[in-house]
């Protein structure tokens, strides 16, 4: 039976000490670390569905233009709007694929 | 080229032309104003324009399933009711053109002849847009 020395228990001690603080400190920096959480909804599904708004409302402009041309609607400003708003949300549609064409051929740059 | 214009291009065409000739047989009346025997003549085509296009409510009626067939619109062979149906009648004085009523159709006429060009323009400077954007 080996007898512990004061010294090995002291030593002992001292690594507990350590090592409850080291976890104290793991704990406190994994809280700080922790991830964001992850969006409700896929950026994938966000994008097609702006994607079909804008082909929504294009299809709008298309029924107001019709109902417009054959006398059914007579409000020009309406027609207007509609046409400004399937205008710019396309305008919008394509400068968003710019951005993304951009990225994407950046990507493709990036040496490995 | 069905892809690229839409149909409502088309149609925006048709409706144009024949705003013009209404235009055209609101300006013979006026220049007629002073002639006996004469009858105004109109060019009504928006009735059959609706009834061609599903608009009307009998057209929607009659398509209650989306499966069923449309009433598909022809630009080339519509044409507007009126002309053909214009006979003079012998009453002098009872149908004789209306100079006040002729100015409003004129008025009328051009103010949506103006509107149809603004959205013919805008759907095709839409349109080039959309092609040069794709091109970059």
């Amino acid at each position: 039976m080996v007898v512990k020395s004061i010294a090995f228990k002291a030593y002992e001690n001292a690594m507990d000490t350590m090592g409850a603080r080291s976890k104290a400190l793991n704990n406190k920096v994994s809280g700080r670390l922790t991830k964001p959480q992850a969006p409700a909804e896929a950026f994938s599904t966000t994008l097609k569905d702006s994607v079909s708004k804008v082909n929504d409302m294009q299809a709008e402009k298309k029924q107001m233009i019709e109902s417009f041309a054959s006398g059914e609607t007579q409000n020009v400003h309406e027609l207007m709007i509609t046409m400004q708003k399937a205008g710019l949300a396309m305008s919008m549609t394509s400068a968003v694929r710019n951005k993304v064409m951009t990225a994407y051929q950046e990507v493709m740059r990036m040496p490995f | 080229m069905k892809g690229l214009f839409g149909s409502h291009i088309n149609l925006t065409a048709k409706v144009l032309d024949l705003r013009l000739e209404r235009q055209n047989l609101v300006m013979g009346n006026i220049t007629n104003v002073n002639t006996p025997d004469y009858r105004p003549r109109r060019l009504e085509f928006e009735e059959k324009l609706q009834q061609a296009l599903n608009l009307d409510m009998r057209g929607k009626m009659t398509r209650t399933e989306k499966s069923h067939m449309p009433a598909a619109f022809h630009a080339g062979t519509f044409k507007g009711d009126g002309i053909q149906e214009f006979r003079a009648r012998q009453v002098h004085g009872e149908d004789s053109v209306d100079l006040d009523k002729e100015m409003t159709v004129m008025a009328k006429n051009a103010m949506l002849y103006n509107a149809l060009t603004d959205v013919i323009k805008k759907n095709f400077t839409g349109l080039q847009k959309v092609i040069q954007d794709g091109g970059k």
